[in-house]
């Protein structure tokens, strides 16, 4: 399903003393099966953003297509329910909404509350959990008995129970340590490529958004500022740190390495072992004038 | 004798149905004015200490003192007057309709007068830059703009301790870094003694002291760059390392003859000048 943004405009509390626009001449598209970061600092419209992307909100002018579905101004929220049902949005914490006795419940409620006989939600209850690297037997335990990490899990296989095709992820990894936010960024990955979804992330870490997504958008002061692949939006380090936004560490050092030694790498490195290579180059070119 | 603003001595807690202890026999200290960081995976126990500390939950054995204050069901209510909390999600702790009251909440329920507790707390809204939205409801701000106010909460009460369970794991790095320098600029003007429980690299890096927790237990304690020569040991137990040791790990592998692991990248770039300019 391609996503596409045209002219949207959101304003909060129209018509009140308390009116704030936080989204304006939005128009950006995301295509099917890619996955696309949205980055920008806090407050540049970012959540706004994404909650249009299954009509929790609604633009208040412009409009915004997912796959064959509008959404405007005009339509009313009761027609956007097959639109829940296709992106699925992991929210930040989204362990807060576990309500159920237990783990296989919590992770039904979804497909059920959609007409799914309840014999099918409990056999995708127990795939979607291997899928998300969990243990059969934490099914029957109430979701509150497990730790932080495992109930961020469960409620992603409570998203990912209504077979959502396209996957929003809200500042996934909040509160997880590196090693849990390495796990969930790969598990992401992962379904993303196996189930082929259009995945969109938005996240503080630059490191993520340059590792696994196609393109970047860089939102600031509730519009898109840029959009373009790692390479392309990185190549220009200044532009984000201007707007307060930091780089992957990779450029930065980067940035001290051209520097100290009065040279310019062509192609912005956004892994360790990129910044390795030039390094290797750079030593070995001075061999070779030697020589 | 030093001036010791939190002392604590061989705590032990455990969680009800839980077969393994959350924390176990942990002791440290914490002086006047410092800042410490308490680092750990999830699960090691940090989160607790920081409850413990607060008398949120009570341990099983050890003792807690606070400005030499045994904390237990008498002291409590004063020791809380003393010591600030700031939660990881914002969403757990709001009260009030507007932001202002938020922040004014603390205040009002210590008895401050009203003249000097608006004071406060537009000086408080000011330090964490929020005075746009000092009339709006808290629940329509974003997870960052949350925690900000939040930490407004805690600074109009001018609380002697501030302990910061991951209280900036939402906002953007240059958010982070403002709000982390708001209260740096406070324990350097009024003495506070910080506690702060955190995963971002950069703030051990600048603590005084880091405790790295695991499983329940104190790991290892020092100065931040003796923390981090301990690199890969510390990765195992799930927690991470400054990009420049990692870079300098990867260099030496490719056959960079490097003297050492460097804390920062200015550094590591200026050995790889050194090994340069010798060729």
């Amino acid at each position: 399903m391609d996503i596409i943004f045209k002219d949207v405009e959101h304003r909060y509390h129209t018509n009140t003393p308390f009116e704030r626009r936080a989204l304006y001449n939005v128009n950006v598209s995301i295509a099917s099966g890619s996955y696309v970061a949205i980055i920008g600092h806090t407050g540049s419209g970012k959540s706004t953003l994404l909650q249009h992307l299954n009509g929790l909100l609604q633009p208040t002018d412009g409009t915004v297509h997912v796959g064959d579905q509008i959404i405007t101004n005009a339509k009313k929220s009761k027609h956007l329910k097959p639109l829940r049902k296709k992106v699925g949005i992991v929210f930040q914490f989204p362990e807060h909404q576990l309500f159920e006795e237990t783990v296989e419940k919590d992770i039904c409620f979804g497909p059920m509350n959609f007409g799914i006989p309840e014999e099918q939600a409990k056999k995708m209850a127990r795939e979607l959990l291997s899928l998300v690297g969990l243990p059969e037997e934490v099914l029957t335990k109430s979701p509150f008995e497990l730790s932080g990490g495992q109930m961020r899990r469960v409620a992603i296989a409570g998203v990912l129970a209504m077979e959502p095709e396209v996957i929003v992820l809200d500042e996934p990894t909040a509160g997880l340590d590196p090693r849990g936010r390495k796990e969930i960024m790969e598990m992401f990955y992962r379904l993303h490529q196996e189930k082929q979804l259009t995945t969109i992330l938005v996240t503080h870490s630059m490191e993520d958004a340059a590792r696994y997504a196609d393109e970047i958008i860089v939102m600031h002061r509730g519009t898109v500022l840029k959009k373009g692949t790692p390479k392309e939006i990185f190549r220009e380090p200044n532009t984000l740190l201007e707007i307060g936004l930091d780089v992957p560490e990779t450029i930065l050092f980067q940035k001290k390495l051209e520097e100290k030694f009065g040279i310019t790498i062509t192609s912005p490195c956004l892994t360790v072992e990129e910044i390795v290579e030039e390094t290797k180059k750079l030593f070995a070119k001075v061999k070779k004038d030697d020589e | 004798m030093r001036d010791v603003a939190v002392s604590v001595e061989n705590i032990s807690f455990k969680y009800p149905n839980e077969t393994n202890y959350a924390v176990k026999n942990v002791s440290f200290y914490v002086q006047r004015g410092e800042w410490l960081a308490i680092v750990g995976h999830n699960g090691s126990g940090k989160s607790t200490i920081a409850k413990l500390l607060n008398g949120l939950l009570r341990q099983e054995s050890g003792s807690i003192k606070i400005f030499g204050t045994e904390l237990n069901e008498t002291t409590i209510w004063e020791i809380r007057k003393r010591v600030g909390m700031v939660f990881q999600n914002p969403d757990n702790q709001f009260v009030g309709t507007t932001v202002q009251d938020d922040v004014a909440f603390g205040l009002e329920n210590n008895g401050i007068p009203r003249d000097e507790m608006v004071e406060r707390v537009n000086e408080a809204i000011r330090l964490v830059k929020m005075e746009e939205f000092s009339e709006q409801e808290p629940h329509h701000l974003s997870g960052g703009q949350k925690q900000r106010v939040a930490i407004a909460g805690i600074i109009a009460l001018q609380p002697d301790i501030i302990i910061l369970d991951e209280a900036t794991s939402m906002l953007d790095p240059k958010g982070r870094n403002e709000v982390l320098e708001t209260v740096r600029d406070l324990k350097k003007k009024q003495k506070i003694t910080v506690i702060s429980i955190t995963h971002d690299l950069e703030e051990v890096v600048k603590a005084d002291r880091v405790i790295v927790m695991n499983k329940g237990e104190v790991l290892t304690e020092g100065a931040p760059e003796e923390i981090f020569l301990l690199g890969e040991q510390l990765e195992k137990i799930g927690l991470d390392l400054p990009f420049a040791i990692k870079l300098s790990n990867h260099l030496k592998r490719a056959g960079f003859p490097l003297t050492m692991d460097h804390l920062t990248a200015e550094g590591l770039v200026d050995e790889l000048w050194t090994l340069y300019s010798k060729m």
